[in-house]
């Protein structure tokens, strides 16, 4: 027999299985007495992972160890000293005898409790131990004996399942004499209505399986387990040698494709690829040419220009070159006037486009102002020119029909794009960074408690420790004796101590947006 | 089965978080208050199933959303914070665990920091989990302790949900090899 894998098991623990998928699972744990005790102890692992990890601190708890972050990244932004970590789990004890948290001052936080349901069960007192039918129904083998553990072995979906209802108890047990063999099905879980009876088997069924096609519009279906011996056939399609038998490869009516790797077969298709763009290389063209005649009927015509075809007529070939412009010609440059080159190469053509900062707004189409004229540089990258307004003056003499159409042309070399991004707002505006929407840096209810910590002598105290009892935090002394922190506005008690000085608690009323203190602490005796 | 009663959200839902992100990264602390304070329970629970130790736990917490609170740009666009959250946490966690920058003396895994007794079948369950490394540990306690689905862990854990089936079943196993010697 074989076992339900780890990953069924796991899946079907999660819930994760449904269908003919979960229905097999089912039907091997009733089946299989080791399957169903893994499965049993998978399940007890989740329950005891459940009952000790689901735990959370109480609400004040958790709502101190908030604030504590908060005040940290408070100061943190308004460039203080950040406070040091203090745990909220374990009340704040201060050093010495006469520490006032020892003498109960300072408030104690409540014990930690356990919030889920399953965390409210008794420790150390074990469940009652299930109970276990004294007859399980002849169809389910369970031979599971309940341990001395705290957990059923079974979990609740493989307890014994439910009798069926009285008329349908029938068909566990050989109904009539005739047939001889009748493969009862499972009973219907609980609640599953309706129950479609099985229909009688053929007459002469021995032993009768697979069981018939359910009828139309039966809502449920069980069908009878298989069995004992019973294998099911091989389909024409599967691969008879993993069947064990022999000389499969002439039984078989589907021939069995050679098994490939994936690296293999991503191989392969690289290579395709590849010779296919190297192809299609050959064929593309130096110059997509785009001629759009005057007048609202002409229509456009595209023209893909090879630079070596030999068909190009000279002229085309010089008009070529003067376009591209980055590329020295396969002719010679005719001699153009200074203000026509100069109209070739300045880029005052070239369209920018602004961003505006609203998103809804489309992005606007200005010209440039015009540049000084450069003369033709023979290694600058090509670029693409969409002539979006042609002047007559820079059109060139040689043109086609010069004034007449207005042709585009698209040299597929190398793109390169220019994008100036500005700001429908004033630069000043658009230079700084942008407001904080909220920012509680000036925020009247995060007062700053500053002070000062010196000794019997007045000298400051560095790395005494000041501990703020509500919120919990703990910052320390810089090398001038100071503190600052920032605190909800209302009464705080901190304490301040330093090594070889006594205890000192105060407590202040926070308002406003700076509270000073000055603590001068005794030498411990 | 489980009890699904407590998968009654779903942890990849991005709601108002994207909102939220934004605000908070333009400088308003209110609303990076509120996002951290959105996702405290589910981030104490997670904590403390990666660290088995309630005071470790609360020092992940506070490092974790203080980390989350200073690279919130890194957060995804437009998806949950709570993913994000947990991968930050165990992140945390693994790298203490690996410097030893844990809290001195702490063992690695002590019963007495789960702050509840243990039964004596309890504890070589929570022995062999403890023993799971930290990503190991997290990916089998939101499976188990929080019931989310498959699909959801495997966004969280940025895997494909087969990877992610197989990895908890293997993980299971582990669990029960080890307990079992």
């Amino acid at each position: 027999m074989r076992h339900v894998t780890a990953q069924q098991l796991s899946a079907f623990l999660d819930g994760a299985l449904s269908g003919v998928s979960r229905e097999l699972v089912t039907r091997h744990l009733a089946a299989c007495a080791d399957c169903r005790e893994r499965h049993a102890l998978w399940h007890i692992y989740d329950e005891v992972l459940q009952r000790v990890l689901s735990w959370e601190p109480d609400e004040h708890t958790m709502e101190q160890a908030s604030a504590r972050v908060e005040l940290a990244l408070t100061a943190e932004r308004r460039g203080l000293a950040l406070p040091e970590f203090t745990s909220v789990l374990n009340p704040v004890t201060a050093a010495g005898p006469s520490s006032p948290s020892a003498s109960g001052m300072f408030p104690t936080l409540p014990p930690l409790t356990p919030l889920h349901g399953a965390m409210h069960r008794p420790v150390a007192v074990a469940p009652p131990v299930p109970s276990v039918p004294a007859t399980p129904p002849a169809s389910v083998n369970i031979h599971i004996t309940p341990s001395a553990n705290s957990y059923p072995l079974d979990p609740p979906e493989f307890a014994p399942p439910p009798a069926p209802p009285a008329p349908y108890m029938a068909p566990v047990a050989p109904p009539a004499p005739a047939p001889p063999q009748w493969y009862a099905p499972h009973p219907p879980p609980a609640g599953a209505a309706p129950w479609y009876p099985p229909p009688a088997p053929p007459a002469g069924a021995t032993p009768w399986y697979p069981p018939p096609a359910p009828p139309a519009g039966a809502a449920q279906w069980y069908a009878p387990p298989p069995p004992a011996g019973y294998t099911p056939p091989i389909s024409p399609h599967e691969d008879l040698r993993a069947h064990g038998v022999p000389h499969a490869s002439r039984w078989a009516s589907t021939p069995v494709p050679p098994k490939q790797s994936h690296w293999g077969r991503a191989l392969l298709i690289g290579a395709a690829v590849l010779g296919v763009l190297l192809l299609l290389s050959t064929f593309l063209p130096d110059v997509i040419r785009i001629r759009v005649p005057e007048g609202r009927d002409a229509s456009p015509t595209v023209e893909l220009v090879h630079r070596d075809a030999p068909t190009l007529a000279p002229e085309q070939q010089q008009r070529l070159a003067e376009r591209t412009s980055s590329e020295p010609p396969l002719v010679p440059y005719r001699a153009l006037p200074a203000d026509s080159a100069a109209a070739q190469s300045t880029p005052a053509e070239v369209p920018q486009v602004e961003h505006s900062d609203s998103a809804l707004e489309p992005p606007a189409v200005v010209a440039a102002p015009p540049k000084p004229a450069v003369t033709a540089k023979a290694h600058a990258p090509a670029r693409i020119r969409p002539r979006v307004s042609p002047d007559p003056q820079s059109e060139d003499e040689g043109g086609t029909a010069a004034g007449v159409e207005h042709s585009t042309t698209f040299v597929p070399v190398s793109v390169k794009t220019e994008v100036r991004l500005s700001s429908s707002q004033p630069s000043s505006q658009a230079s700084s960074p942008p407001a904080p929407a909220a920012d509680t840096a000036g925020d009247p209810s995060l007062p700053l408690l500053c002070g000062e910590v010196v000794d019997e002598s007045g000298a400051p105290i560095e790395g005494a420790r000041v501990q703020v009892m509500v919120p919990a935090l703990t910052i320390r002394t810089d090398k001038r004796g100071r503190f600052c922190v920032a605190l909800p506005a209302g009464e705080r008690t901190f304490l301040v101590d330093a090594a070889g000085f006594q205890a000192v608690t105060r407590g202040v009323e926070l308002s406003g947006a700076t509270f000073e203190t000055h603590v001068t602490l005794t030498a411990a005796r | 089965m489980h009890d699904n009663s407590n998968a009654h959200y779903s942890w990849t839902e991005p709601g108002r978080d994207p909102e939220l992100a934004l605000a908070a990264q333009r400088g308003d602390l209110g609303a990076l208050f509120t996002l951290l304070r959105k996702y405290r329970r589910e981030l104490w629970r997670v904590c403390f199933a990666l660290t088995l130790d309630r005071q470790r736990a609360e020092r992940l917490v506070h490092d974790t959303l203080l980390r989350a609170a200073k690279n919130l740009r890194s957060l995804p666009t437009g998806s949950s914070m709570l993913p994000w959250l947990v991968r930050l946490a165990a992140h945390l966690a693994t790298a203490a665990a690996k410097s030893g920058t844990q809290a001195p003396g702490a063992e690695p895994f002590s019963p007495e920091a789960l702050g509840t007794g243990l039964t004596e079948m309890e504890r070589p369950v929570l022995e062999a989990f403890a023993a799971l490394p930290e990503g190991e540990r997290l990916l089998l306690a939101l499976d188990t302790i929080e019931h989310i689905s498959y699909p959801e862990l495997a966004v969280i854990a940025k895997r494909e949900v087969p990877v992610i089936m197989n990895q908890v079943a293997l993980i299971r196993a582990r669990i029960a090899r080890e307990e079992a010697a």
